[in-house]
């Protein structure tokens, strides 16, 4: 047999190998393809399952409500409703054959061109989302929005989130100070933008399991993140005053066709700013169309060489340290006096003035002599003193610094343009503040439109520290700092003060200081107010508000004499809710300035014409010429004019300032014409919503002269 | 001899088993339809078909296989061509790759798989002689090949062309084809390289980039790559994928290894590759005895090689080894006509395992003196 098949078995074992070959070969595969899955499945799984969970997850924002924008008084200034927005999916959108005729119905719907609509499609056809309108009021738009059909079932090809629309009832009332909410929600300008972080509040998110053509499948609850909405603000703006502050303003504009104008109203004695408003102004419920010229709040904005307005605290520091004496007589050379080489003149011709009528006549040249008495160091610290050359620190965006040149720039020119308010630029809220530590007795507050102290203080040197302990030392030093440069330490007050005067000025600016400051938005406890603390009976009275103003006047009169003396010291919790103060001049120089000079301005100098029958106001009329844009120098044709005033005398309830840039119309340009009037309206209603009880006439105060207050 | 059927029987209920739980799981999709239930009915009734008809398979002689090997292979030519006629062939996605019977559709490229090896079998047994010589020994053996290839190209239908001449070509070289004329084969399969369109030829050169970056790769193998990692080591548990629902294309036919990898991690996937081993080690035990020159044992470890080897090529294309081919898993896969031609090639295989009784006679003597000398054995067996 073996013989017969050799050929066989010969060729079976030449064969084998072929076998074998194949197992080995499948083998071989098998060991490759498990040597490859375990490097799939257990090397590369943790990056392939973030793969998997990226893609198939999505996070869905849930709109936080923003807060409302109160006024004192808890009027609402903004707020928002709930509003849906209509969104499409480009990436399944295209993909549709019908895609056409739906975004045709989609563009009719909301009033689009379906042109541009399908080309914005076609630009972001691979994005899973793009919004096409957002915000919609128009319940129609939404019917026929809702009434839209998927030309395939299941698939979503558009939708609806839920989003807040932000409204301003008011319309332009308060633009400025309000600012703005954008498309995306984010605050713009004013309160909103500086106020965002509390104000807009944190979004929610909601995870969603998505499929491969976006459908939701699971919404993944556990790991959803709630909506923090947004807290309210309440400002410290009165509706009413600001009102009354919007159609003066318009007034103004309309009848003297003015560039610009602003006007602020101010409680001098807390740096509490009522009022505000800025012309040209806009509507915030829509920012789309606002220009550059109406978005600019001029209040705090606006700069110009205020003029005579500036003279008062010149005047102030030179009593205060000395230089001049409130009985002295200056000799205004009769409408021209050579400077050097420089020329002055007066409006009118003057001979020799008292120190009160400098102010109230407004001789450029006294005051020029004034100026060569305190030489151009002491009026620098003067100007820096008063806060001029920095911001306020109001909690608006964009509040310029002014100009102030550093001493160093000064020439012998300055000494004769500072004291006149030249060659030095302020904004309009500037001015009224330093206007508001002549009205308080000297003491420098940043004006604040935030009630319940400032979360978010700017520009301010402890900006970065909330540390409430640090904050109060801050501002000791800073006092001390300021202190330290005027030499006020030093320094007797010559001329009309008693030395116990200074000396409790001295002693009592210290406690001054704010050493608690109230916690944000935490009620007062009423433990802790003192019983002749007038702001924190303000504020309790402000929680109740029924018969508020009632209230309000019977405290008036019980604490009138309380008041007829207000000290720094015993002051002091009035100034809680303010956190910037620093001293100027003393309250004695401040007094003399308010009642004697001040008020005479209004009696029988440039301010005739804010004269109020039940309230003795006091104020001081600036109209600065402007440089001509095209010569340099200044023109006899463009002015600023200003007034800043207040009332009552005695005890400024509140400071008001109007300024109107470029009259141009009537031919008048004096601040005593043009902004006195409205500024007269401002203060009367002002003082009348704020219910301070009108006064007697006053007694001759113009001839009371300095008096010393004890 | 009965027992190692037993074993490999067993094997291949186990593999049908896991792939109707496989395909009901892997059917189900995120936006729920009725289709789903469809599916799975499909699949059983393709099963219980597949099955009746391998069963009777089996149950026909070897003999009946050789005998009509060539008409088996005439008929699914006639097939091939008239899938190509507009009319009796449908056209689903550029390919004309079906003909419909009633509810029933099936491929005639599927039925090439079997009736080809059959025919090239028989050809090998009846020309031993010839094997060597340079003309009567390659050109017949050719012809058939070039009959049915360029039909199912002009389907056209690639993946199912290239494993047709890898069968082919597994058989004759296990019948003792030269390999000189492998060599020679290696012409004609540049030539085809060449011809491929522009489609074909990209999804050839994408899995090659998938390997480094997998951001590189086809969406389809990029997130089948994603559906194995994401199963890791023990899986999210049958029925709980993810990728299946909606990003994992293909799911429950080609794809169907991806949603194990998924669903039941490496120890699945791994277990369904041994399971794959199992299935050939027992598949071959069945033909250690026959002659490796006999038909029977030509045919039969050729069909089982290539259900094995279409296992390989359907993981490795879901793993991204190779590029993307239509290849489904045989026994797992959702897809009529695969299923049916698989248990059909299994009821041929167990059919040719089985030993005409006077051969099984003298294997049982063989057994006996194997154990003495192998050699004479070998030769007794002839």
């Amino acid at each position: 047999m073996k013989i017969e098949h050799p050929q066989s078995g010969a060729s079976n074992e030449s064969l084998a190998w072929r076998t074998r070959l194949l197992v080995v070969v499948i083998c071989a595969f098998w060991i490759v393809l498990g040597g490859r899955l375990v490097q799939l499945q257990w090397f590369s799984r943790q990056r392939f399952m973030e793969q998997v969970e990226d893609q198939s997850t999505s996070w869905e924002e849930i709109a936080a409500r923003p807060g409302d924008i109160l006024d004192r008084e808890g009027r609402v200034l903004a707020a928002s409703i709930a509003a849906k927005s209509f969104f499409v999916v480009p990436s399944q959108l295209t993909r549709q054959p019908k895609q056409w005729e739906l975004v045709q119905a989609i563009a009719e719907a909301v009033g689009q061109d379906a042109d541009q609509l399908q080309a914005r499609i076609a630009t972001h056809g691979k994005k899973h989302f793009l919004w096409v309108s957002r915000r919609i009021t128009d319940d129609d738009v939404l019917a026929k929005l809702y009434a839209l059909e998927s030309p395939k079932k299941g698939l979503q090809l558009f939708g609806f989130r839920d989003e807040f629309l932000r409204q301003y009832p008011q319309g332009h009332f308060a633009a400025h100070v309000l600012g703005g909410r954008d498309l995306d929600g984010v605050g713009r300008g004013g309160i909103e933008q500086t106020m965002n972080a509390k104000l807009a509040g944190k979004p929610g998110y909601r995870r969603l399991m998505l499929d491969s053509r976006l459908r939701v499948i699971e919404v993944q609850n556990d790991l959803n993140r709630t909506p923090q909405h947004g807290q309210s603000v309440t400002l410290t703006l009165d509706t009413i005053i600001q009102m009354h502050v919007e159609e003066e303003l318009d007034r103004v504009m309309e009848k003297w066709r003015a560039k610009h104008a602003a006007a602020i109203v101010l409680d001098p004695k807390t740096g509490e700013v009522l009022a505000m408003a800025s012309r040209p102004t806009y509507d915030p419920n829509d920012l789309t169309h606002v220009s550059i010229e109406a978005w600019k709040n001029q209040a705090i904005a606006a700069i110009w060489e205020p003029g005579s307005t500036f003279k008062p605290m010149i005047v102030g520091w030179g009593l205060e340290h000395g230089f001049i004496r409130g009985d002295e007589s200056f000799h205004c050379e009769n409408g021209l006096y050579r400077m050097g080489r420089r020329e002055l003149h007066d409006h009118h011709k003057y001979g020799v003035l008292s120190l009160t009528d400098v102010l109230v006549k407004s001789s450029n040249i006294g005051m020029a002599k004034i100026g060569q008495k305190l030489g151009n160091g002491e009026l620098f610290q003067a100007a820096v003193t008063f806060g001029f050359g920095r911001r306020t620190g109001i909690e608006l965006p964009g509040e310029l610094s002014g100009m102030l040149a550093p001493l160093k720039k000064w020439t012998s020119y300055s000494t004769g343009s500072i004291p006149m308010g030249q060659e030095i630029a302020v904004t309009p809220i500037q001015l009224l503040a330093a206007h508001g530590a002549l009205a308080n007795g000297g003491t420098l507050i940043s004006p604040h439109l935030v009630r319940g102290g400032r979360t978010q203080p700017l520009g301010r040197p402890w900006a970065e520290k909330p540390d409430r302990g640090e904050r109060t030392a801050d501002a000791n030093s800073l006092l001390q700092q300021i202190a330290f440069q005027t030499g006020a330490a030093s320094r007797r007050v010559r001329g009309f003060a008693s030395p116990g005067v200074s000396e409790s000025n001295e002693e009592e600016q210290s406690p001054a200081l704010p050493q608690r400051d109230p916690e944000v938005g935490q009620p007062r406890s009423l433990n802790i107010v003192a019983p002749d603390d007038r702001e924190l009976l303000d504020d309790r009275f402000d929680l109740t508000d029924d018969g508020r103003s009632e209230n309000r006047s019977s405290l008036e009169l019980q604490l009138e004499p309380l008041l007829e003396e207000p000290t720094f010291g015993e002051d002091a919790d009035s100034l809680l809710s303010s956190p910037v103060v620093s001293a100027t001049i003393s309250e004695d120089v401040c007094r003399w300035l308010r009642e004697s000079v001040m008020t005479e301005v209004i009696k029988r100098g440039t301010g005739k014409k804010a004269r109020l029958d039940d309230y003795t106001v006091f104020g001081k009329t600036g109209t600065a010429q402007k440089r001509d844009p095209q010569t340099g120098k200044y023109s006899n044709q463009l002015h600023v004019s200003s007034f800043v005033g207040g009332a009552p005398a005695a005890n400024p309830r509140v400071l008001v300032l109007v300024m109107v840039d470029e009259p141009a119309s009537g031919g008048e340009h004096f601040g005593g014409d043009i902004a006195a009037p409205p500024a007269r309206e401002i203060i009367h209603k002002a003082l009348r919503q704020l219910g301070v009880v009108p006064e007697q006439k006053p007694q001759k105060t113009a001839d009371a002269g300095f008096r010393s207050p004890r | 001899m009965n027992s190692d059927r037993n074993l490999f029987l067993t094997l291949v209920c186990v593999l049908l088993g896991f792939g109707v739980l496989m395909v009901h799981s892997a059917s189900v999709t995120s936006w729920p339809t009725e289709f789903e239930q469809v599916y799975l009915s499909r699949h059983a009734i393709h099963l219980i078909l597949g099955v009746i008809a391998a069963s009777l398979c089996s149950l026909l002689p070897s003999r009946f296989w050789k005998v009509s090997a060539p008409w088996l292979f005439g008929g699914s030519v006639t097939l091939l061509i008239a899938v190509l006629i507009p009319g009796i062939g449908t056209r689903i996605n550029d390919s004309q790759r079906w003909i419909r019977f009633g509810p029933f559709q099936m491929q005639p490229s599927e039925l090439a798989k079997i009736t080809l090896p059959l025919l090239l079998g028989a050809m090998l047994v009846k020309r031993q002689e010839k094997l060597r010589r340079p003309i009567a020994g390659t050109i017949p053996f050719i012809l058939p090949i070039a009959m049915v290839l360029p039909l199912v190209l002009k389907e056209p239908d690639l993946g199912t062309a290239a494993f047709l001449a890898m069968s082919s070509g597994l058989l004759l070289f296990l019948g003792g084809w030269p390999i000189r004329n492998f060599a020679l084969g290696m012409i004609p399969a540049a030539i085809v390289a060449m011809t491929l369109k522009p489609y074909q030829w990209k999804r050839i050169t994408d899995f090659a980039a998938a390997w480094s970056d997998i951001d590189q790769a086809s969406y389809q193998v990029k997130q089948s790559l994603l559906s194995f990692g994401s199963g890791g080591l023990m899986g999210v548990g049958i029925g709980k994928g993810w990728q299946k629902l909606s990003y994992l294309p293909e799911a429950n036919t080609d794809f169907v290894f991806a949603v194990v990898g998924e669903e039941l991690g490496l120890v699945g996937s791994l277990g369904l590759v041994l399971l794959w081993a199992g299935f050939f080690v027992t598949g071959m035990t069945l033909f250690r005895h026959h002659e490796r020159r006999s038909f029977e044992y030509l045919v039969g470890v050729t069909l089982l090689g290539q259900m094995v080897l279409q296992a390989v090529m359907n993981v490795a294309v879901v793993t991204s080894m190779m590029p993307t081919k239509g290849i489904s898993h045989p026994l797992l896969s959702y897809g009529g006509s695969n299923l049916v031609i698989s248990l059909v090639s299994i009821g041929i295989v167990v059919s040719l395992s089985k030993m005409s009784p006077g051969e099984s006679m003298v294997v049982r003597d063989q057994v006996l003196v194997r154990s003495e000398n192998n050699r004479t054995t070998a030769s007794a067996v002839a």
